[in-house]
């Protein structure tokens, strides 16, 4: 029996179930194939907007501009 | 950005920060495209595989680097040597554990049985448990010992918790309510036995590599860095007796920054410890056929003292020239036994205490 015929798909999820999967299977997603993050720099022009996003965001989180 | 050994950089801080304000946005557009639908079962099942298969390859990585205790090896000469209060807490949690072989090993095997049991759907359960209670217990050490390893460990214990979030109703009657569960359905990922027999040898090939490359890593990582990698003839420590710079012999004196206290010889490094306690590290060869010990700075590569040696019991004599000064350091090598930390052993039977 294929798995699609084996799983309930009748089951109704509570909204916030499905909220929370969303988030996290996004986030776990991102943390297991990070890589695309380390070479985003590569697409042109990328690189900037990325690094100014790291800046503005830690600056902001943290106030440690100075260490980028 | 070079690595430095390190997982709890600014940058790694900051990769989170990104993740986590990226999945919020995601989740949003996500929620608002996705309305309608029901369930993520489907999804679910494969994010469960995925999450278990990494997990599974991350408990085996860090299991067997304790079980043939690579991660945390042997003490050093100059752990023994360093005084209490001059560690930090990283480095007073790491001898810690190089203290005792039975006990890193013992927390290597837990790591290694967690990953076993992910291996199978039907002890997916029992092993996501021993995850959360095996990786919330490395976060806990490495939040009190300052040990950078704070946001994996962290990661680790969630990815245990996401197994564990689908039975968490089950979990609450079993263990607290008192309250009969049915069992999980399983269910099977194909219908033709062909596609089952292709799955169930991929899955074998998949954890026989794992064990594979963990295994001969951590065979040929013992030969080369681990306790079963050659020791430098020198290996020891060496207490200074007389200590004769150009034929003057310099006293003892505590407040002297060139006299030598001791000599400390390491397997991959060692380290001069004048007389103020400061340690001087440097890299060591040792010729044992002409006795000859040459210290290399590891700043400045042309920055040599060279020795000469004789052995007469436990009396070591090193004769050498360093700044124009002509050397003659008398020492006395200090047996690893000698230390109560390495000659108290283990036992079974104590009719009081012995808490020094």
């Amino acid at each position: 029996m294929p798995v699609r015929q084996n799983i309930n798909n009748q089951d109704k999820w509570k909204l916030s179930t499905k909220i929370i999967f969303r988030f996290s299977f996004v986030y776990l997603f991102l943390n297991i194939f990070p890589f695309p993050f380390y070479y985003i720099g590569l697409i042109p022009g990328m690189g900037n907007i990325f690094l100014f996003i790291m800046m503005d965001l830690n600056s902001y989180a943290f106030g440690l501009e100075k260490t980028f | 950005m070079k690595p430095s050994g390190s997982g709890d950089t600014t940058a790694d801080y900051v990769f989170q920060f990104v993740y986590l304000y990226i999945s919020v946005i995601v989740t949003i557009i996500w929620s608002i495209i996705d309305l309608k639908r029901s369930n993520y079962n489907k999804l679910l099942l494969y994010t469960r595989t995925l999450v278990r298969y990494y997990l599974i390859a991350t408990m085996f990585s860090y299991g067997f680097s304790k079980a043939f205790t690579l991660q945390f090896l042997e003490l050093r000469n100059i752990d023994l040597i360093k005084t209490f209060g001059n560690q930090s807490p990283m480095g007073l949690m790491w001898n810690f554990m190089e203290y005792s072989d039975t006990y890193t090993k013992f927390s290597g095997y837990a790591e290694i049985f967690a990953g076993i049991l992910l291996i199978f759907r039907k002890t997916t359960l029992l092993g996501a448990f021993m995850v959360v209670g095996v990786m919330f217990n490395v976060f806990m050490m490495n939040m009190s010992y300052d040990i950078p390893v704070k946001l994996y460990s962290g990661l680790l214990t969630t990815m245990g918790l996401f197994l564990l979030a689908p039975d968490i109703s089950k979990i609450i009657n079993f263990f607290i309510l008192n309250k009969a569960v049915q069992p999980k359905n399983i269910p099977k990922y194909f219908a033709k036995k062909k596609l089952t027999i292709a799955a169930i040898s991929i899955k074998i090939i998949v954890i026989g590599y794992l064990f594979y490359t963990n295994i001969d890593g951590s065979i040929e990582g013992e030969k080369q860095w681990g306790k079963k990698a050659p020791k430098t003839a020198l290996f020891g420590i060496y207490e200074v007796k007389e200590f004769i710079k150009n034929n003057d012999t310099l006293p003892p004196l505590t407040t002297d920054t060139i006299r030598w206290k001791r000599l400390i010889v390491d397997k991959r490094y060692s380290n001069i410890q004048t007389m103020d306690e400061m340690f001087i590290r440097l890299k060591e060869k040792t010729d044992s056929i002409t006795q000859t010990l040459n210290l290399i700075s590891y700043s400045d590569s042309t920055d040599i003292r060279s020795f000469s040696y004789k052995i007469k019991d436990s009396i070591y004599i090193f004769e050498g020239t360093y700044n124009c000064d002509n050397l003659k350091i008398i020492t006395k090598k200090k047996e690893r036994n000698e230390f109560l930390l390495i000659n108290r052993g283990f036992h079974w039977i104590n009719e009081n205490p012995f808490n020094r």
